[in-house]
């Protein structure tokens, strides 16, 4: 396994995690909910970064015949990215830890509540589009890094010549 | 420096749409007048919607993550099922 797509699974695992305790402030607290979020769309600045040649390829290439599936991809990964930024904004707009803590004071409007619920359970479904897409390469990737780690067992044929004929 | 080109990219795009829906929305919080600072309750206080989203939090099961991977699971069964449909429908013969 190479180590580009070794740090793509950690880190895609990581936050997906992350993405789990980010959307249940219930158990995580508010504060957590909010700071996690942040570091959050730090990982998926990462993420983009890693697969930024793809992104530049389908994006030249969008127009043109036989890209169908790649396509598709393409325009749910707009999708979840225009949605995480409604949940940063809308976000933003409501925080109740961060925000005052930089000392800033925001007015309160519902609506912004309501659009971050509404873009919150969005991305839910997004994500899950999302994960099902890529599915194949999860379950090889994480099949790969298991098979890595685990030691392997010592055949006849992975010894030495001397040893084999021996 | 081409990271930082690349992140550069990504932040001004992603300022670009936030700033579209921030104009869209309100962002001077009077897209709702009915609704102001002085009527909401502010820390501390239940929430309208009765969302008392556990500040502290730490406590009971996780079912907003039972939550999550039902809707996830749902966005990728009703995904499923369309991608199969549309095959389906492709691959019937026409009738003439």
């Amino acid at each position: 396994m190479s180590k580009t797509n070794r740090t793509k699974l950690l880190l895609d695992l990581g936050a997906f995690v992350a993405f789990l305790v980010v959307m249940d402030p219930r158990s995580s607290g508010i504060a957590v909910h909010e700071w996690l979020a942040v570091a959050l769309g730090g990982t998926i600045i990462v993420h983009l970064l890693l697969n930024w040649n793809w992104l530049v390829e389908v994006t030249k290439r969008f127009f043109t015949k036989g890209l169908n599936g790649a396509r598709t991809n393409y325009i749910l990964n707009w999708l979840l990215f225009i949605d995480g930024i409604m949940i940063m904004v809308s976000g933003i707009m409501i925080s109740e830890s961060i925000v005052p803590t930089l000392g800033l004071m925001l007015p309160q409007d519902m609506a912004w509540r309501s659009l971050h619920d509404l873009s919150a359970n969005i991305s839910l479904l997004l994500m899950g589009i999302h994960i099902t897409l890529h599915w194949s390469w999860i379950v090889n990737s994480f099949k790969r890094l298991v098979n890595f780690s685990r030691p392997q067992p010592v055949t006849p044929l992975a010894m030495g010549s001397k040893e084999v004929k021996a | 420096m081409t990271t930082l080109y690349r992140v550069l990219v990504i932040l001004v795009v992603a300022f670009m749409i936030g700033g579209v829906m921030f104009a869209a929305v309100g962002g001077n919080g009077t897209s709702n007048p009915s609704a102001q600072a002085g009527d909401l309750p502010r820390e501390g206080h239940d929430r309208p919607d009765g969302h008392d989203e556990g500040r502290e939090g730490g406590g009971g099961l996780p079912l907003g993550w039972i939550k999550s991977l039902v809707l996830m699971s749902v966005g990728a069964g009703v995904f499923l099922g369309m991608g199969r449909l549309a095959s389906l429908i492709k691959s019937k013969p026409v009738l003439s």
